[in-house]
């Protein structure tokens, strides 16, 4: 009786398949960085505030003093949901077990969240606002006010990320075992699976 | 026959040869390239500066020795005024508006009659194209004393049907959330530095 052999791990060819495989550690530790800097302004923000005691309106983070247009951009907080959603679609293959399902659940909201946030911008872009308001508004804000509900959106988003970020670093044997991609630290050579 | 799966004998990702490397590397650069030039397109077009009260004569909350001839309000933006209403009154609410306000460039021009020592508010509001509006007010004082507590922030008001302020962390709801982010900040930095090494021997 002929045995053959067929090799699953494959090298990686299309670009989808080099971010979740050889890249994935680069590609997620480069994701990681844009999504702390948002967070760094949000925390610089609330430093001028309360510590600094800046009014409001002033406290614009360490961006938004230089360019202070850039906290009122409906194009800025657009382009950051987009390139959320984008980023947490392309990495998603490369988790594995646990860690993938929290991956998703933060893709489910982001997605969400990005399209509250295209219907801010097609407002601001068109000047006609939905269910006749005077200013831009998304479909939540009709219950929460939109600086708490987008701080909420950023903060339910972030926390299935970094759960997943946390799985993904420290998977179980068998997830370990499922895992190609290069944040995979080896504990023990892998079995081949021998014919009986 | 049998067909049997096996896993290759390294332990880590499957490597790939260095020619294919640089290949994808090279596309990695171009497709970076091409979203910093969109970011940057994207940027330039959002970047419009918005219509904002950027200085006042006399200063909000000054003093000034003499009653001034007119008050100017400056503006940053593209100013295309469609409606313009500015009023300055004394203490007892009076008018001291000397004719019609006018728009002049990036100012708005205010002739008054201030006639003697007090505090004087100016209230603004001017109708911009698109339904948009910008409006608050100021307030200086005739005399030796800085007028306190009448004035508003020079920044405020303007293009509030775009805006989307993010500088608004006040609140018990915004507070806690901040709190909570800071701790998953924490988190996420020591995740990423304190990673497990992968073996390279």
């Amino acid at each position: 009786m002929a045995t053959l052999t067929k090799p699953v791990g494959q090298r990686p060819s299309g670009l989808l398949d080099r971010l979740n495989s050889t890249n994935h550690r680069a590609a997620l530790n480069a994701f990681m960085v844009v999504v702390l800097a948002h967070w760094a302004e949000h925390l610089a923000q609330a430093y001028q505030i309360w510590a600094m005691g800046w009014p409001v309106k002033k406290a614009k983070g360490v961006l938004g003093l230089a360019y202070p247009w850039l906290v009122t951009s409906e194009w800025m907080h657009y382009g950051y949901a987009l390139v959320m959603i984008i980023a947490l679609f392309l990495l998603r293959r490369g988790f594995t077990g646990r860690s993938r399902t929290w991956w998703t659940i933060a893709l489910a909201i982001q997605f969400w969240h990005h399209i509250e946030h295209l219907l801010l911008l097609t407002q601001a872009q068109t000047g006609h606002n939905l269910f006749g308001k005077p200013v831009p508004t998304s479909v939540l804000q009709l219950v929460a006010p939109r600086v708490e509900l987008h701080l909420f959106y950023n903060t339910i988003v972030f926390i299935p990320m970094v759960i997943a970020m946390y799985l993904h670093l420290r998977p179980s044997p068998a997830e370990a075992e499922l895992m190609t991609c290069s944040c995979r630290v080896p504990h023990s050579r892998p079995h081949a699976l021998t014919p009986a | 026959m049998t067909v049997t799966e096996t896993r290759p004998a390294t332990t880590g990702p499957v490597p790939a040869p260095a020619g294919s490397t640089r290949s994808f590397q090279r596309r990695m650069a171009g497709a970076l390239a091409v979203l910093v030039v969109v970011l940057a397109a994207l940027a330039w077009a959002s970047s419009a500066v918005p219509v904002r009260l950027t200085g006042v004569t006399p200063g909000d909350g000054s003093a000034v020795a003499q009653p001034p001839s007119e008050v100017q309000l400056t503006f940053s933006g593209r100013l295309t005024v469609e409606s313009v209403f500015a009023q300055v009154s004394s203490a007892d609410g009076g008018s001291v508006n000397r004719g019609q306000a006018r728009v002049d460039g990036q100012r708005l021009i205010v002739p008054v009659s201030a006639g003697g020592e007090g505090t004087y508010l100016v209230v603004y509001r001017l109708g911009l194209g698109g339904g948009r509006e910008v409006s608050g007010r100021t307030g200086f004082t005739v005399g030796p004393v800085p007028l306190v507590g009448a004035s508003s922030d020079l920044a405020e008001g303007a293009d509030e049907g775009d805006a989307h302020d993010h500088g608004h962390a006040e609140g018990p709801w915004n507070g806690a959330l901040l709190v909570l982010d800071g701790v998953l900040v924490v988190g996420a930095v020591l995740l990423m530095v304190r990673r497990p090494r992968r073996r390279t021997g």
